[in-house]
């Protein structure tokens, strides 16, 4: 019997080595779940004195009220479309709201994907957007026609192979834009008894792109630059994607599983291997922040004509950090030096110079949260802008717009107001 | 005044007879035990913060639960038992996840008054294996609980009990992520005994 008990304890002692690897524990999980994300938001683009948004599945203007507070107009109903077609609004930008569209018409009874603009201030409803109305066939460019990994079958190759098409990270002026591409391939089988002939044999194919949506004149619309990436990338932010498993079809991406790879100019460049990195590089051209295995990390980035050259520069200085659930913050805008970032379930935090190595508790490295947070969970989704006051604009995924004050507050350890009535702040300031 | 004082007095000796009065189990007698009922979060302490009672919706809280239970044990003297119990508890996160915690227990239960009526006081420890959508994690948990059984004829009877659950969940590698959660488990039993 003592024997036994002895077993059992010594047992269960070593089952509490550590089963669960994920960086909260279980009852903590369990404790911090967040309520169930809402409909998926996003920001198109402004219009004016107005933001253009994606609220719910639907297209909105964002602007000022006579009260203050933040005043949503339905523009576009796309969450009632038919089944079997569907308008995507993919950027707003100037007086225009920017869709990809596969809807069978006459013209295109096949489903092409194109483009076409509606201009913002002529949108009833669908069927009145035609006041300027441009369609413009989703080319696919010629590089890509020559690549010699695969031969495009059949004579028209504009739109016709474009089977889905995804747009994220807007900025003025431009899009990015995943889409895939499906066709046939000559195989790579070589006959042994006769190994000049040349193959007759297709297979069915599909690949993954990545290009950005421009505009070559007022009337025509095209993906620019584009590039192979892993089958399931996303995309994360201005020119950045991450792969989230590997692509054994594609040599290039065999092994590559949770990757980061820049984008530029046609082409895509790893900067960063890694399993286990919990999240992503948020920043504008050329600058970046990486949070990798509970490491910070800086990126800058310097294109050069036919070769990249990324910097990967670690910031942990964690040392003073009072805050102890470091690896889940998220990097969500870099500013030179500074980082505004967000730690899951606990706010937003502000690191005004990460290259502060400093070994005092005024070292401006350490994260310093943004005010209170209310009730509700505030997931920043996109940074609008800045009014030149080292404050910041965000829209947040379903508590409106905030302004952060990163040096202002108690203490001067930062402050977030939300746009409202009596905030103060308006949305026209920060465009 | 007189009469109350008399009322408390003969109430407290009633138990006292039952207690001294012969046993009612031998040694080798057995039971049976289903139990089921509500258990409620009374404290959650994680990187010394404290997290009191249960939320609906509220950060940081978990919803009351449930908890069901299967349990046999042996009496070794006239008044305790010995004997295991395995049970399946849940309770909601605020995204409507689902924690579980499943305990695998020895448990002792000493009966201090035992026949017809019964007064239960039992204690139990023992493996956790706790989940939380793509987590898991084994860990220990000990119940103390008391509670009262009528029995309806020789071998059937029914139950009610009070109990308080802890549950620490620690990790060697990462104190981090520790923390201690205790509950109250206030259930209902279906017992039978031979």
């Amino acid at each position: 019997m003592k024997k036994a008990l002895i077993i059992l304890i010594a047992a269960l002692l070593i089952l509490l080595a550590s089963c669960n690897d994920s960086l909260q524990g279980v009852l903590q999980a369990a404790h911090n779940a967040t309520e169930e994300d809402k409909p998926n938001s996003a920001y198109l683009g402004t219009n004016g004195s107005s933001l253009i948004i994606i609220r719910e599945g639907d297209v909105y203007s964002a602007s000022d009220s006579s009260t203050g507070e933040v005043k949503y107009t339905k523009l576009l109903d796309i969450t009632n479309q038919a089944s079997g077609s569907r308008d995507f609004p993919f950027m707003a930008y100037g007086e225009h709201l920017y869709m990809a569209t596969n809807t069978v018409t006459e013209a295109y009874p096949d489903g092409t994907f194109r483009f076409y603009r509606i201009r913002i201030s002529d949108i009833q409803s669908f069927k009145d957007a035609n006041s300027d109305n441009q369609i413009t066939p989703a080319d696919i460019p010629d590089s890509y026609k020559s690549s010699n990994r695969v031969t495009i079958s059949g004579e028209k190759i504009s739109g016709d192979n474009i089977v889905e098409f995804n747009a994220t990270n807007n900025t003025p002026g431009k899009t990015q834009v995943l889409y895939k591409v499906e066709g046939e391939r000559r195989s790579d089988y070589v006959d042994p008894e006769n190994p000049s002939a040349v193959s007759d044999h297709y297979d069915d194919w599909k690949n993954r792109h990545y290009g950005v949506i421009e505009w070559t004149s007022s009337t025509s619309l095209n993906i620019k630059n584009h590039a192979l990436v892993p089958t399931n990338s996303i995309i994360i932010s201005d020119g950045v994607l991450k792969s989230t498993t590997d692509d054994p079809e594609i040599e290039e991406f065999k092994d590559d599983v949770n990757d980061i790879y820049i984008w530029r100019n046609g082409a895509i460049h790893k900067v960063y291997t890694g399993t286990t990195y919990y999240n992503f590089p948020m920043g504008s051209d050329g600058s970046y922040a990486l949070l990798a295995n509970g490491e910070l990390y800086s990126i800058d980035y310097t294109y050069r004509s036919e070769d990249y050259d990324a910097t990967l520069a670690r910031h942990s200085s964690f040392t003073f950090d009072p805050y102890k659930r470091e690896a889940n913050y998220v990097p969500f805008f870099r500013s030179g030096n500074s980082i505004i970032g967000y730690i899951s379930e606990n706010g937003i935090y502000w690191r005004e110079d990460i290259t502060d190595t400093s070994a005092t508790s005024s070292n401006k490295s350490i994260p310093r949260m943004l005010g209170v947070r209310e009730d509700n969970d505030i997931i920043p989704l996109s940074f609008i802008g800045t009014n030149g006051n080292t404050e910041f604009l965000i829209m947040t995924q379903n508590n409106g717009f905030y302004v952060l004050q990163p040096t202002a507050g108690e203490n001067g350890r930062g402050k977030m107001t939300r746009i409202q009535e009596d905030s103060g702040y308006t949305i026209s300031e920060f465009l | 005044m007189k009469k109350i004082i008399m009322i408390l007095i003969a109430a407290l000796l009633i138990p006292s007879g039952l207690v001294f009065a012969a046993p009612y189990y031998d040694v080798g007698d057995q039971f049976l035990a289903i139990t089921a009922g509500p258990t409620t979060p009374i404290l959650y302490n994680s990187e010394g913060e404290n997290v009191i009672g249960p939320g609906f919706g509220e950060r940081g809280k978990i919803t009351l639960g449930g908890i069901v239970s299967i349990g046999y044990e042996v009496f070794v003297t006239n008044y305790l038992a010995v004997g295991g119990e395995i049970g399946y508890q849940f309770n909601f996160a605020r995204n409507g996840n689902v924690l579980t915690s499943v305990p695998i227990h020895v448990k002792m239960t000493y009966l201090p008054i035992q026949g017809r009526f019964e007064l239960p006081i039992s204690f139990s420890i023992g493996a956790n294996y706790l989940s939380f959508e793509d987590r898991a994690q084994i860990t220990f948990s000990a119940t103390v609980s008391i509670g009262v059984n009528f029995f309806i004829d020789d071998h059937w009877g029914i139950g009610i009990n009070a109990g308080l659950s802890i549950l620490p969940e620690l990790y060697a590698g990462d104190p981090g992520k520790n923390g201690i959660d205790l509950d109250l488990p206030t259930t209902i039993s279906a017992i039978y005994r031979h």
